[in-house]
Protein backbone atom coordinates (compact mmCIF):
# COMPACT_ATOMS: atom_id res chain seq x y z
CA UNK A 1 0.00 0.00 0.00
CA UNK A 2 1.63 3.09 -1.13
CA UNK A 3 0.27 6.68 -0.78
CA UNK A 4 -0.29 6.50 -4.39
CA UNK A 5 -3.46 4.71 -3.21
CA UNK A 6 -4.55 6.70 -0.28
CA UNK A 7 -4.33 9.72 -2.73
CA UNK A 8 -6.80 7.82 -5.31
CA UNK A 9 -8.90 7.48 -2.15
CA UNK A 10 -9.08 10.62 -1.68
CA UNK A 11 -9.99 11.67 -5.20
CA UNK A 12 -12.69 8.99 -4.81
CA UNK A 13 -14.26 10.57 -1.40
CA UNK A 14 -14.18 14.42 -3.23
CA UNK A 15 -15.83 13.19 -6.63
CA UNK A 16 -18.47 11.42 -4.68
CA UNK A 17 -18.75 14.92 -2.95
CA UNK A 18 -18.64 16.76 -6.69
CA UNK A 19 -21.49 14.20 -7.94
CA UNK A 20 -23.71 14.46 -4.80
CA UNK A 21 -23.85 18.06 -4.73
CA UNK A 22 -25.18 18.06 -7.75
CA UNK A 23 -28.04 15.61 -6.35
CA UNK A 24 -28.47 18.49 -3.07
CA UNK A 25 -28.26 21.51 -5.40
CA UNK A 26 -31.58 19.88 -7.25
CA UNK A 27 -33.22 19.14 -3.87
CA UNK A 28 -32.69 22.47 -2.87
CA UNK A 29 -33.79 24.14 -5.45
CA UNK A 30 -36.78 21.80 -5.80
CA UNK A 31 -38.14 22.38 -1.93
CA UNK A 32 -37.48 26.03 -1.80
CA UNK A 33 -39.60 26.16 -5.28
CA UNK A 34 -41.87 23.65 -3.76
CA UNK A 35 -43.39 26.77 -0.97
CA UNK A 36 -46.34 27.52 -2.72
CA UNK A 37 -47.48 23.36 -3.29
CA UNK A 38 -46.79 23.15 0.77
CA UNK A 39 -48.45 26.49 1.96
CA UNK A 40 -51.77 24.98 -0.39
CA UNK A 41 -51.76 21.84 1.17
CA UNK A 42 -50.83 23.33 4.84
CA UNK A 43 -54.16 24.81 4.22
CA UNK A 44 -56.28 21.77 3.63
CA UNK A 45 -55.61 20.28 7.14
CA UNK A 46 -58.55 19.92 9.18
CA UNK A 47 -55.78 19.38 12.63
CA UNK A 48 -53.95 22.49 13.67
CA UNK A 49 -51.29 20.17 14.64
CA UNK A 50 -51.23 18.49 11.18
CA UNK A 51 -50.45 21.68 9.99
CA UNK A 52 -47.71 22.97 12.23
CA UNK A 53 -46.14 19.63 12.16
CA UNK A 54 -45.90 19.64 7.79
CA UNK A 55 -44.82 22.76 7.76
CA UNK A 56 -42.09 22.51 10.31
CA UNK A 57 -40.66 19.82 8.89
CA UNK A 58 -40.53 21.22 5.10
CA UNK A 59 -38.97 24.55 6.60
CA UNK A 60 -36.47 22.01 8.57
CA UNK A 61 -36.10 19.79 5.09
CA UNK A 62 -35.48 22.71 3.05
CA UNK A 63 -33.02 25.10 5.18
CA UNK A 64 -30.99 21.29 6.02
CA UNK A 65 -30.32 20.91 2.73
CA UNK A 66 -29.79 24.10 1.83
CA UNK A 67 -26.92 24.11 4.54
CA UNK A 68 -25.40 20.80 3.22
CA UNK A 69 -24.99 22.06 -0.18
CA UNK A 70 -22.90 24.87 1.98
CA UNK A 71 -21.32 22.32 4.30
CA UNK A 72 -20.78 20.00 0.92
CA UNK A 73 -19.02 23.15 -0.64
CA UNK A 74 -16.33 23.29 1.24
CA UNK A 75 -13.65 21.24 -0.50
CA UNK A 76 -14.24 24.04 -3.17
CA UNK A 77 -12.29 26.32 -0.54
CA UNK A 78 -9.02 23.97 -0.58
CA UNK A 79 -6.45 25.34 -3.11
CA UNK A 80 -5.11 22.03 -3.62
CA UNK A 81 -8.14 19.91 -3.76
CA UNK A 82 -9.70 22.87 -6.85
CA UNK A 83 -6.31 22.56 -8.23
CA UNK A 84 -5.38 18.65 -8.13
CA UNK A 85 -9.27 17.25 -9.11
CA UNK A 86 -11.86 17.88 -11.93
CA UNK A 87 -14.65 20.04 -10.32
CA UNK A 88 -16.50 22.40 -11.25
CA UNK A 89 -14.60 26.03 -11.82
CA UNK A 90 -17.42 28.34 -10.66
CA UNK A 91 -18.54 25.52 -7.54
CA UNK A 92 -16.79 28.14 -4.63
CA UNK A 93 -19.02 30.89 -6.47
CA UNK A 94 -21.96 28.77 -6.06
CA UNK A 95 -20.95 27.87 -2.00
CA UNK A 96 -21.32 31.31 -1.63
CA UNK A 97 -24.56 32.09 -3.16
CA UNK A 98 -25.81 29.49 -0.43
CA UNK A 99 -24.12 31.08 1.99
CA UNK A 100 -25.62 34.37 1.13
CA UNK A 101 -29.29 32.75 1.24
CA UNK A 102 -28.74 31.28 4.68
CA UNK A 103 -27.48 35.11 5.47
CA UNK A 104 -30.60 36.17 4.15
CA UNK A 105 -33.04 33.62 6.32
CA UNK A 106 -30.62 35.01 9.20
CA UNK A 107 -30.90 38.31 8.78
CA UNK A 108 -34.51 39.25 7.28
CA UNK A 109 -38.49 37.63 8.55
CA UNK A 110 -37.83 35.08 5.27
CA UNK A 111 -41.04 33.07 4.54
CA UNK A 112 -42.74 36.67 5.70
CA UNK A 113 -40.88 38.54 3.26
CA UNK A 114 -41.42 39.12 -0.01
CA UNK A 115 -38.66 40.76 -1.59
CA UNK A 116 -35.73 38.28 0.71
CA UNK A 117 -37.76 35.54 -0.87
CA UNK A 118 -37.09 36.71 -4.10
CA UNK A 119 -33.17 37.54 -3.56
CA UNK A 120 -32.91 33.89 -2.10
CA UNK A 121 -34.68 32.12 -5.04
CA UNK A 122 -32.62 34.61 -7.69
CA UNK A 123 -29.25 33.54 -5.62
CA UNK A 124 -30.78 30.02 -5.51
CA UNK A 125 -31.06 30.09 -8.65
CA UNK A 126 -27.31 31.35 -9.78
CA UNK A 127 -25.63 29.19 -7.15
CA UNK A 128 -27.19 25.92 -9.07
CA UNK A 129 -26.35 27.46 -12.14
CA UNK A 130 -22.96 27.96 -11.55
CA UNK A 131 -22.65 24.65 -10.06
CA UNK A 132 -24.23 22.57 -12.79
CA UNK A 133 -23.42 23.93 -15.71
CA UNK A 134 -19.38 23.31 -15.27
CA UNK A 135 -20.52 19.92 -14.29
CA UNK A 136 -22.08 18.79 -16.42
CA UNK A 137 -20.39 20.63 -19.67
CA UNK A 138 -17.53 20.31 -18.02
CA UNK A 139 -16.76 17.57 -15.42
CA UNK A 140 -18.78 15.44 -16.90
CA UNK A 141 -17.15 15.64 -20.63
CA UNK A 142 -13.32 15.28 -20.19
CA UNK A 143 -13.96 11.53 -21.71
CA UNK A 144 -16.18 12.69 -24.70
CA UNK A 145 -13.16 13.49 -26.70
CA UNK A 146 -14.88 15.96 -29.23
CA UNK A 147 -13.11 19.55 -29.57
CA UNK A 148 -16.08 21.06 -28.32
CA UNK A 149 -16.30 19.11 -25.26
CA UNK A 150 -12.69 19.39 -25.00
CA UNK A 151 -12.56 22.83 -25.19
CA UNK A 152 -15.50 23.02 -22.59
CA UNK A 153 -13.74 21.45 -20.23
CA UNK A 154 -10.54 23.24 -20.71
CA UNK A 155 -12.75 26.33 -19.37
CA UNK A 156 -14.94 24.84 -16.87
CA UNK A 157 -12.58 22.29 -15.12
CA UNK A 158 -10.51 22.79 -12.08
CA UNK A 159 -8.00 20.96 -12.85
CA UNK A 160 -7.45 22.00 -16.57
CA UNK A 161 -7.64 25.78 -16.36
CA UNK A 162 -6.01 25.90 -12.95
CA UNK A 163 -5.09 30.01 -12.87
CA UNK A 164 -8.89 30.95 -13.28
CA UNK A 165 -10.24 28.22 -10.63
CA UNK A 166 -7.39 29.15 -8.06
CA UNK A 167 -8.40 33.23 -7.98
CA UNK A 168 -11.89 31.65 -7.85
CA UNK A 169 -11.23 29.58 -4.50
CA UNK A 170 -9.55 32.91 -3.12
CA UNK A 171 -12.78 35.00 -4.07
CA UNK A 172 -15.19 32.63 -3.08
CA UNK A 173 -13.23 32.74 0.51
CA UNK A 174 -13.25 35.88 0.90
CA UNK A 175 -17.15 36.35 0.04
CA UNK A 176 -17.91 33.62 2.29
CA UNK A 177 -15.76 35.16 5.05
CA UNK A 178 -16.99 38.93 4.93
CA UNK A 179 -20.49 37.30 5.02
CA UNK A 180 -19.55 34.96 8.21
CA UNK A 181 -18.30 38.40 9.73
CA UNK A 182 -21.36 40.02 9.05
CA UNK A 183 -23.57 37.05 10.77
CA UNK A 184 -21.41 36.78 13.64
CA UNK A 185 -21.70 40.51 14.32
CA UNK A 186 -25.14 40.49 13.47
CA UNK A 187 -25.64 37.67 16.18
CA UNK A 188 -23.72 39.38 19.13
CA UNK A 189 -25.53 42.62 18.58
CA UNK A 190 -28.70 41.49 18.80
CA UNK A 191 -27.32 39.90 21.70
CA UNK A 192 -26.73 42.95 23.56
CA UNK A 193 -27.64 43.15 27.22
CA UNK A 194 -29.65 46.58 26.83
CA UNK A 195 -31.08 46.30 23.27
CA UNK A 196 -32.41 49.95 21.82
CA UNK A 197 -35.49 48.49 21.00
CA UNK A 198 -36.50 44.85 22.92
CA UNK A 199 -39.56 44.23 20.39
CA UNK A 200 -37.28 43.66 18.08
CA UNK A 201 -34.18 42.07 19.51
CA UNK A 202 -34.69 38.06 18.93
CA UNK A 203 -31.71 36.66 20.36
CA UNK A 204 -31.72 38.46 24.20
CA UNK A 205 -35.43 36.78 24.31
CA UNK A 206 -35.22 34.13 27.09
CA UNK A 207 -35.35 30.23 25.22
CA UNK A 208 -37.26 29.36 28.01
CA UNK A 209 -40.68 30.71 26.51
CA UNK A 210 -41.06 27.68 24.22
CA UNK B 1 7.91 -2.48 7.55
CA UNK B 2 5.68 -5.56 6.51
CA UNK B 3 3.07 -5.24 4.29
CA UNK B 4 0.45 -5.45 7.00
CA UNK B 5 2.16 -2.74 9.15
CA UNK B 6 2.13 -0.78 6.01
CA UNK B 7 -1.37 -1.41 5.26
CA UNK B 8 -2.25 -0.64 8.73
CA UNK B 9 -0.40 2.90 8.98
CA UNK B 10 -1.84 3.68 5.68
CA UNK B 11 -4.52 3.19 6.62
CA UNK B 12 -4.74 5.08 10.29
CA UNK B 13 -2.90 7.90 8.18
CA UNK B 14 -5.74 8.21 6.15
CA UNK B 15 -8.22 7.94 8.38
CA UNK B 16 -6.89 10.39 10.36
CA UNK B 17 -6.44 12.81 7.82
CA UNK B 18 -9.79 12.55 6.78
CA UNK B 19 -10.76 13.52 9.94
CA UNK B 20 -8.39 16.43 9.61
CA UNK B 21 -10.48 17.47 6.51
CA UNK B 22 -13.91 16.50 7.78
CA UNK B 23 -13.72 19.26 10.99
CA UNK B 24 -13.82 22.93 9.13
CA UNK B 25 -17.22 21.13 7.86
CA UNK B 26 -18.10 20.77 11.14
CA UNK B 27 -16.95 23.48 11.81
CA UNK B 28 -19.00 25.21 10.02
CA UNK B 29 -22.08 23.19 10.96
CA UNK B 30 -21.28 23.94 14.21
CA UNK B 31 -20.97 27.73 13.92
CA UNK B 32 -24.00 28.08 11.24
CA UNK B 33 -26.40 26.09 14.07
CA UNK B 34 -24.93 28.41 17.37
CA UNK B 35 -25.62 31.54 14.69
CA UNK B 36 -29.17 30.28 13.37
CA UNK B 37 -30.20 31.27 16.59
CA UNK B 38 -32.31 34.17 15.71
CA UNK B 39 -33.50 32.27 12.65
CA UNK B 40 -34.70 29.34 14.84
CA UNK B 41 -36.27 31.28 17.96
CA UNK B 42 -38.11 34.12 15.10
CA UNK B 43 -39.49 30.70 13.18
CA UNK B 44 -40.58 29.63 16.91
CA UNK B 45 -42.59 32.70 17.97
CA UNK B 46 -44.61 31.71 14.45
CA UNK B 47 -45.52 28.39 15.91
CA UNK B 48 -48.80 28.20 16.69
CA UNK B 49 -49.25 25.53 19.27
CA UNK B 50 -46.84 25.17 22.27
CA UNK B 51 -46.23 21.25 21.03
CA UNK B 52 -44.80 22.30 17.70
CA UNK B 53 -43.38 24.92 19.51
CA UNK B 54 -41.68 22.11 22.21
CA UNK B 55 -40.42 20.05 19.09
CA UNK B 56 -38.24 22.41 17.42
CA UNK B 57 -36.52 23.91 19.73
CA UNK B 58 -35.69 20.74 21.43
CA UNK B 59 -34.59 19.31 18.23
CA UNK B 60 -32.56 22.71 17.64
CA UNK B 61 -30.49 22.84 21.20
CA UNK B 62 -30.09 18.87 20.86
CA UNK B 63 -28.49 18.73 17.04
CA UNK B 64 -26.78 21.76 18.26
CA UNK B 65 -25.19 20.79 21.10
CA UNK B 66 -24.76 17.37 20.26
CA UNK B 67 -22.56 18.74 17.34
CA UNK B 68 -20.68 20.82 19.24
CA UNK B 69 -19.65 17.56 21.29
CA UNK B 70 -19.07 15.78 18.28
CA UNK B 71 -16.51 18.66 16.78
CA UNK B 72 -14.60 18.19 20.37
CA UNK B 73 -14.72 14.54 20.89
CA UNK B 74 -12.49 14.80 17.41
CA UNK B 75 -10.69 17.74 17.86
CA UNK B 76 -9.03 15.74 20.95
CA UNK B 77 -7.78 13.56 18.48
CA UNK B 78 -5.32 16.56 17.57
CA UNK B 79 -3.72 16.57 21.76
CA UNK B 80 -2.43 12.86 20.96
CA UNK B 81 1.66 13.99 20.52
CA UNK B 82 2.11 10.76 17.85
CA UNK B 83 -0.68 12.37 15.61
CA UNK B 84 -0.10 15.94 15.64
CA UNK B 85 4.07 15.28 15.71
CA UNK B 86 3.81 13.27 13.14
CA UNK B 87 5.84 14.63 10.33
CA UNK B 88 4.32 12.19 7.75
CA UNK B 89 0.60 13.16 8.83
CA UNK B 90 0.60 17.10 8.44
CA UNK B 91 -1.97 18.04 10.61
CA UNK B 92 -2.84 22.15 10.85
CA UNK B 93 -0.32 24.09 13.64
CA UNK B 94 -3.01 25.36 15.53
CA UNK B 95 -5.55 22.72 16.26
CA UNK B 96 -4.86 21.48 19.79
CA UNK B 97 -5.37 25.61 20.52
CA UNK B 98 -8.49 24.93 18.98
CA UNK B 99 -9.94 21.99 20.24
CA UNK B 100 -8.79 24.03 24.03
CA UNK B 101 -10.58 26.95 22.79
CA UNK B 102 -13.95 24.61 22.42
CA UNK B 103 -13.16 22.89 25.76
CA UNK B 104 -13.65 26.85 26.99
CA UNK B 105 -16.64 27.34 24.88
CA UNK B 106 -18.46 24.06 26.38
CA UNK B 107 -17.01 25.30 29.97
CA UNK B 108 -18.66 28.21 29.35
CA UNK B 109 -21.72 26.86 28.32
CA UNK B 110 -22.13 24.19 31.27
CA UNK B 111 -21.14 27.18 34.06
CA UNK B 112 -23.45 29.88 32.24
CA UNK B 113 -26.91 29.50 30.39
CA UNK B 114 -25.98 31.29 26.62
CA UNK B 115 -29.68 30.53 25.75
CA UNK B 116 -31.35 33.11 28.59
CA UNK B 117 -27.84 34.75 29.03
CA UNK B 118 -26.72 37.73 26.43
CA UNK B 119 -23.37 37.71 28.25
CA UNK B 120 -22.90 33.86 27.88
CA UNK B 121 -24.37 33.77 24.15
CA UNK B 122 -21.63 36.57 23.84
CA UNK B 123 -18.34 34.77 25.55
CA UNK B 124 -19.62 31.26 23.51
CA UNK B 125 -19.86 32.94 20.27
CA UNK B 126 -16.36 34.75 20.44
CA UNK B 127 -15.21 31.51 21.67
CA UNK B 128 -16.40 29.43 19.03
CA UNK B 129 -15.39 32.29 16.42
CA UNK B 130 -11.75 31.83 17.57
CA UNK B 131 -11.91 28.27 17.72
CA UNK B 132 -13.12 27.48 14.38
CA UNK B 133 -10.55 30.40 12.70
CA UNK B 134 -7.51 28.56 14.88
CA UNK B 135 -8.60 25.46 12.90
CA UNK B 136 -9.67 26.14 9.77
CA UNK B 137 -7.00 28.79 8.42
CA UNK B 138 -4.07 26.58 8.91
CA UNK B 139 -6.33 23.87 7.84
CA UNK B 140 -7.13 25.63 4.27
CA UNK B 141 -3.98 28.15 3.62
CA UNK B 142 -1.14 25.25 5.26
CA UNK B 143 -2.96 21.38 5.41
CA UNK B 144 -4.81 22.18 2.02
CA UNK B 145 -2.20 24.76 -0.01
CA UNK B 146 1.07 22.21 0.09
CA UNK B 147 1.24 22.41 -3.90
CA UNK B 148 0.75 26.29 -3.86
CA UNK B 149 3.99 27.08 -2.86
CA UNK B 150 5.31 28.56 -5.88
CA UNK B 151 2.49 30.18 -6.96
CA UNK B 152 2.67 32.07 -4.06
CA UNK B 153 6.31 32.19 -4.05
CA UNK B 154 5.95 34.03 -7.47
CA UNK B 155 2.86 36.72 -5.99
CA UNK B 156 5.24 37.97 -2.80
CA UNK B 157 7.16 35.71 -1.82
CA UNK B 158 4.79 33.45 0.29
CA UNK B 159 5.53 30.17 0.04
CA UNK B 160 6.78 29.14 3.12
CA UNK B 161 3.12 29.76 4.53
CA UNK B 162 1.96 26.14 4.02
CA UNK B 163 4.78 24.62 5.72
CA UNK B 164 4.51 27.19 8.59
CA UNK B 165 0.86 26.15 9.15
CA UNK B 166 1.54 22.39 9.35
CA UNK B 167 2.50 21.05 12.88
CA UNK B 168 4.88 18.36 11.74
CA UNK B 169 6.73 20.60 9.61
CA UNK B 170 7.19 23.08 12.43
CA UNK B 171 8.24 21.15 15.14
CA UNK B 172 9.92 23.95 16.90
CA UNK B 173 6.33 26.07 17.10
CA UNK B 174 4.25 22.87 17.19
CA UNK B 175 5.73 21.39 19.97
CA UNK B 176 5.27 24.07 22.56
CA UNK B 177 1.66 24.44 21.06
CA UNK B 178 1.50 20.80 21.75
CA UNK B 179 2.85 21.25 25.37
CA UNK B 180 0.53 24.81 26.66
CA UNK B 181 -2.62 23.09 25.16
CA UNK B 182 -1.98 20.01 27.36
CA UNK B 183 -1.82 22.03 30.02
CA UNK B 184 -4.92 23.78 29.39
CA UNK B 185 -6.88 20.79 29.28
CA UNK B 186 -5.65 19.66 32.47
CA UNK B 187 -6.55 23.04 33.77
CA UNK B 188 -9.65 23.33 32.31
CA UNK B 189 -11.06 19.83 33.03
CA UNK B 190 -9.81 20.62 36.67
CA UNK B 191 -12.01 24.09 36.98
CA UNK B 192 -15.06 21.97 35.69
CA UNK B 193 -14.28 19.22 38.74
CA UNK B 194 -14.22 22.03 40.95
CA UNK B 195 -16.87 24.01 39.64
CA UNK B 196 -19.48 20.29 39.60
CA UNK B 197 -18.00 19.19 43.33
CA UNK B 198 -19.43 22.77 44.36
CA UNK B 199 -22.60 22.97 42.86
CA UNK B 200 -23.61 19.53 43.01
CA UNK B 201 -25.49 18.75 46.25
CA UNK B 202 -26.47 15.42 47.18
CA UNK B 203 -30.01 14.60 47.44
CA UNK B 204 -31.57 11.36 48.14
CA UNK B 205 -32.35 8.94 45.46
CA UNK B 206 -36.15 8.52 46.75
CA UNK B 207 -37.34 12.24 45.62
CA UNK B 208 -36.77 10.98 41.85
Amino acid sequence: MDSATFGAAEQFVEGTIAAALVVLWLLAAALHLARPYMLALTRKFTLRLGADLWWTIYVGMRDVFLLQVFLGSFIFFYPDVVGGNDLPITGGLAAACAFAVLLLKLMTRADADARSFQLQTFLIGLGATLYLVPYLLGVQMTTVGSSISNQFASVLVSSQNPTVALALVYVSQALVGVMGLVAVLYNLRIASPAPAKASVSVASQPAAQS
Amino acid sequence: MNDQQALVQGSQYWMILSVAAILPILWSFTLALHFARPYILRYLQGLTLRFGGDVWWLSYVLIRDGLLVVTFALSVLFLFPNVYMSPDLGVPITAPLAALVLFWALLAKLTGDSDDEPRTFRIVSVLLVLASMLYIIPQIYGVEAGDQVDAWNSIANLGGIPAALVSGSNPDVSYPILNLSLLGFAATGAVIFVWFMKKTKFEPADIA
